[in-house]
């Protein structure tokens, strides 16, 4: 799976007499493309079209399922619970302990649980985008403040802000997605001032604004297409890493509050019932697996070459 | 040396007496706590009695002073709600040994084991090794701790009966949760330490260990190693809260009695200053361990210990 | 440094014979590093194995040791260090000749020691290894003897020092220090001052001289440095693209190259009579090792009036030109001329 990035760092492994020379004979790296317009679609490898796949999957089902007729994720049918899944044609994966369809309720959980996912990579890269390129472009004080707020951040627990808030106002879906919205938002920032920061000295950036173009104007015409790639890139990176968050709330009861399915408290319902009906927690568990995993492969490329860009930097280009 | 610890007892302090404000601060966010507490067929008279008890009726500054002197006077950080008259720090305190148990015994576990494979993989300049640990690892990442616990209760437990799946009664109990830890620990040390090994081979002092007729085993092992660990220790400093959070889940998971579940269960219960106690305590492990992390880098790297 | 006239031929110590040293790039092609390349070093000799970053210079002398990195493997040739086949060799014997019969030294002295153990600890690891029952202490002696030889004051406090605490002129003697420990029979250099000041330099290159005399080792001096190599060597072995292009002594190939690319670097040197004109630069840059040209690797950039169509189709071969003066160089006779002409 991280077949890219271990043939790299499998050649980069011991020493590189190679390295000797301090000083590179290579030329610099192209510079970015300067419209907007020349930023195509890259192409996808096998393992990336295998995540694509799992996704698809996983959305039909999600959205397909709650069409269908009979499907009802909050209908309690007490002499119709712990059916197992595969048995009852009218209830293909099942019923849990109330008796409510399993499969819509999976489905159901789904969309609530990938929907506020969603929400909260769109809200924080928005937000992180904005502030970090305005504070990579103008620099100065906005940019300390930001720098700073950022070490901040860096220590803090979420989990146990969560709680804090959570035992203070009593817990709730909206109070985690702002605790996420207010703490996640700095890694987009980061990136995003970045990489304004470095666009900041381009030609194509120098030269509207020699020419009197306002700063809104560069920012929003020039650099913001460049970062928003960039931004875009770790947002399909991070949604893995927000459901396992999200859903991790939900099964804490921190998070989404019940009779309203998602994936993280459908486990935590199903795990009192774990000896007998192991059904019930498994298949949320697995639903949950399939979109980290497919994120995962999707974003790997753009994760590997991140974290080897800085490797890459001090080994020379050999050919 | 006297001046650096007693900046960093300074430093302390005063973190600590900001957790202390902030939570007080939210402990008062949602009004007086008494119609909380006592539902809501409880009379007008009963909440007005209960609050004046726990002192909701006195003004803002007077409660945070009443509370600020009450710490440092008497180390009373206010009473449980739920448990009427036991102190919210004693709970606290009670079980923070059985946290810092599972924590530690997963934390090592994993780390060790990461280092392990990382020197074997460096050893064998195997690929194929490295891309098995590396997609074993991904997917350990994929799967929430709260499901992978659950997935060992259901082979352990239920399946094959061997483990308890919950509590620490049994001496075995401790074996899935700290296991649950061990292993996503171990996937990020091991990355780390893959990383870190490779950045050292590039180095020249490599080199000239192996120009001198050094072997392999000693090379990575005795040389590369202790300079490996130095930025993973770094890292591990900085990863310190998102491990108090794995800590908090695989608690409640295997309903393991330790302080992050004692803190999610006073969530349930609106008990809110078992909570504010909570969240000091682990801001003092926390500095507690940042100190302990920094004294381990002292230890190891002869610059930082020259720096200091 | 005036050559001492043997009187009689001496030992080779290493043989080096057609030696192909290659990798594969990212794309999986197959790319030569080192693309036949064959020279001698007899005993005490210095020779100067010079040519730019990339030129294969370093590799060469890495897979001499057996140092290569992974993925980049020796494909053909021959190296033979006093008629041992050093390619045939396990690691266990390599091991045994490296440290002890075959030394090599690196550039970075900020990197070429371990950080976190102490220089002096470094030095007596040396010692240890190739000496039979050594003991610690002995060790340590013997390291705080071999730093005060390279000339390291108060050798013996300061050995308990860690390499941050040494400055790079005397990391770099502790290295040497190392090196020598056991009198090789040769030592690798590569590039050792290329990190250091000038004064510095030279103060190692006296150091490494005074080596070589105490112990009459052999020395393969790896530098880009023309300064350094008309002071120190013997015989110079020019490198371009992964192949020898000129090969023969100091004196043969400063007095009159019989490769444009030599002619460029000489001519490229500031000297007291061109600094007040403008130095001379070869233009260009030197192929991707994945992507050489057709023909002659340096035609692209030659500027030799007679350069011609042939350049750019065959490889030139080295061939001898004069006595002990190798060039691969279809036009050689004619690069006297260009390179009086460069020189200006």
């Amino acid at each position: 799976m991280t077949a890219r990035s271990t043939a790299s760092s499998a050649t980069a492994d011991a020493f590189d007499p190679l390295e000797l020379g301090a000083a590179s004979d290579t030329p610099p790296p192209a510079p970015a493309p300067d419209t907007a317009a020349r930023l195509r679609w890259p192409r996808l490898r096998t393992t990336e079209w295998v995540g694509v796949g799992i996704l698809a999957v996983v959305a039909a089902t999600i959205l397909i399922v709650p069409l269908l007729p009979g499907s009802d994720p909050y209908a309690q049918n007490l002499s119709a619970s712990f059916i197992p899944p595969f048995t009852d044609a009218a209830h293909l994966l099942g019923t849990d302990m109330l008796g409510r369809d399993l499969a819509s309720r999976v489905a159901v959980g789904g969309q609530v649980s990938l929907g506020i996912v969603l929400f909260v990579v769109a809200i924080n890269a928005f937000v992180g985008m904005v502030t970090g390129m305005i504070a990579g472009y103008a620099g100065g004080r906005l940019d300390n403040l930001l720098m700073g707020w950022a070490d901040v951040q860096l220590a803090m627990p979420i989990i146990l802000v969560l709680i804090a808030l959570s035992a203070a106002l009593g817990p709730n879906v909206w109070l985690m997605i702002l605790t996420l919205a207010a703490t996640y938002w700095v890694g987009y920032a980061r990136v995003a001032r970045s990489a304004a920061m470095s666009l900041k000295g381009r030609d194509f950036v120098i030269a509207p604004r020699i020419q009197g173009a306002s700063p809104q104007w560069i920012v929003s015409t020039h650099i913001a297409p460049h970062v928003g790639v960039q931004v875009l890139i770790l947002a399909s990176a991070d949604i893995g890493g927000v459901l396992l968050l999200t859903s991790s709330f939900d099964y804490l009861g921190l998070g989404v509050q019940a009779p309203t399915p998602s994936w993280g408290l459908l486990i935590s319902e199903g795990q009192k019932y774990v000896r007998e009906a192991p059904y019930l927690a498994l298949i949320p568990g697995i639903a949950i697996f399939l979109v980290v995993i497919g994120t995962n492969l999707l974003s790997q490329r753009f994760t590997a070459e991140r974290e080897l860009s800085a490797l890459r930097r001090r080994k020379k280009v050999r050919a | 040396m006297v001046r650096l610890v007693a900046r960093r007892l300074i430093q302390a302090a005063a973190t600590i007496f900001v957790v202390v404000t902030i939570a007080f601060g939210l402990g008062r966010l949602s009004g007086s706590p008494a119609a909380l507490l006592l539902g809501d067929n409880a009379s007008r008279e009963q909440i007005d009695a209960l609050n004046a008890s726990l002192g909701f009726d006195q003004p803002l500054w007077k409660q945070y002073v009443d509370y600020l002197i009450g710490i440092v006077t008497r180390g009373d950080f206010g009473d449980s709600y739920r448990q009427r008259g036991i102190s919210s720090m004693q709970l606290v305190l009670e079980r923070v040994p059985a946290s810092l148990q599972l924590g530690a015994v997963g934390l090592v576990a994993g780390v060790l084991l990461a280092a392990l494979a990382a020197v074997a993989v460096h050893l064998t300049r195997s690929p194929a090794l490295r891309t098995s640990l590396l997609t074993i690892g991904a997917a350990r990442q994929a799967i929430p701790d709260f499901f992978f616990g659950l997935l060992l209760v259901l082979v352990f437990s239920v399946a094959l009966g061997l483990l308890p799946s919950l509590g620490n009664r049994d001496p075995v109990a401790i074996i899935m949760p700290a296991a649950t830890i061990a292993t996503a620990q171990f996937v990020v040390y091991l990355r780390l330490l893959d990383n870190a090994l490779g950045e050292q081979s590039r180095l020249d002092y490599t080199r000239t260990a192996y120009a001198r007729g050094e072997g392999r085993f000693r090379v990575v092992v005795a040389e590369m190693l202790p300079n490996a660990v130095l930025p993973v220790m770094t890292i591990a400093g900085i990863s310190l809260g998102s491990f108090l959070g794995g800590l908090v889940i695989v608690e409640n998971v295997f309903a393991w009695p330790g302080l992050g579940q004692l803190m999610l269960s006073a969530v349930y219960a609106r008990d809110f200053p078992v909570v504010q106690s909570g969240l000091i305590v682990v801001a003092a492990l926390f500095i507690l361990s940042n100190a302990l992390v920094d004294l381990l880098s002292a230890l190891v790297d002869p610059r930082v210990r020259h720096l200091a | 440094m005036t050559p001492d006239v043997p009187t009689q031929t001496p030992a080779v110590l290493l043989k080096v014979e057609d030696l192909v040293v290659g990798t594969r790039d990212d794309q999986g092609r197959e790319v030569r590093l080192v693309d036949g390349v064959s020279f001698e070093i007899a005993e005490g000799e210095v020779l100067c194995i010079v040519g730019e970053s990339g030129s294969g210079k370093s590799i060469t002398m890495a897979a001499v040791l057996g140092l290569l990195p992974t993925g980049v493997g020796v494909w053909s040739g021959r190296v033979e260090y006093r008629g041992e086949d050093l390619l045939a060799a396990d690691e266990r014997r390599l091991r045994e000749l490296r440290g002890r019969r075959l030394a090599m030294v690196f550039q970075d002295p900020m990197t070429a020691l371990n950080p976190v153990k102490r220089v002096g600890a470094q030095i007596a690891r040396s010692v240890r290894l190739h000496g039979e029952g050594v003991s610690r202490a002995e060790a340590d002696r013997r390291a705080a003897a071999l730093l005060a030889a390279v000339g390291v004051p108060d050798a013996a406090a300061r050995a308990r020092a860690y390499p941050h605490q040494w400055s790079g002129g005397m990391r770099q003697r502790a290295v040497i220090a190392a090196a020598i420990a056991h009198d090789p029979d040769l030592l690798v250099a590569d590039e050792p001052t290329t990190a250091l000041d000038v004064t510095i330099q030279a103060q190692i290159m006296e150091l490494l001289a005074d080596a070589r005399r105490r112990t009459g080792a052999a020395m393969a001096l790896i530098t880009h440095d023309l300064g350094l190599v008309a002071q120190t060597a013997d015989r110079i072995v020019i490198m371009y693209s992964g192949r020898i292009v000129e090969s023969g002594t100091v004196w043969e190939l400063f007095d009159a190259p019989r490769h444009p690319y030599t002619a460029g670097l000489l001519a490229s040197l500031l000297t007291a009579e061109s600094a007040s004109g403008r130095a001379y630069a070869i233009p260009g840059s030197p192929p991707q090792p994945a992507a050489r040209p057709a023909g002659c690797p340096f035609a692209p950039r030659c500027e030799l009036p007679a350069k011609s169509a042939r350049c750019l189709t065959d490889v030139p071969p080295l061939r001898t030109v004069t006595h002990a003066h190798d060039s691969a160089c279809h036009h050689a006779e004619s690069v006297f001329r260009f390179a009086q002409e460069v020189a200006g």
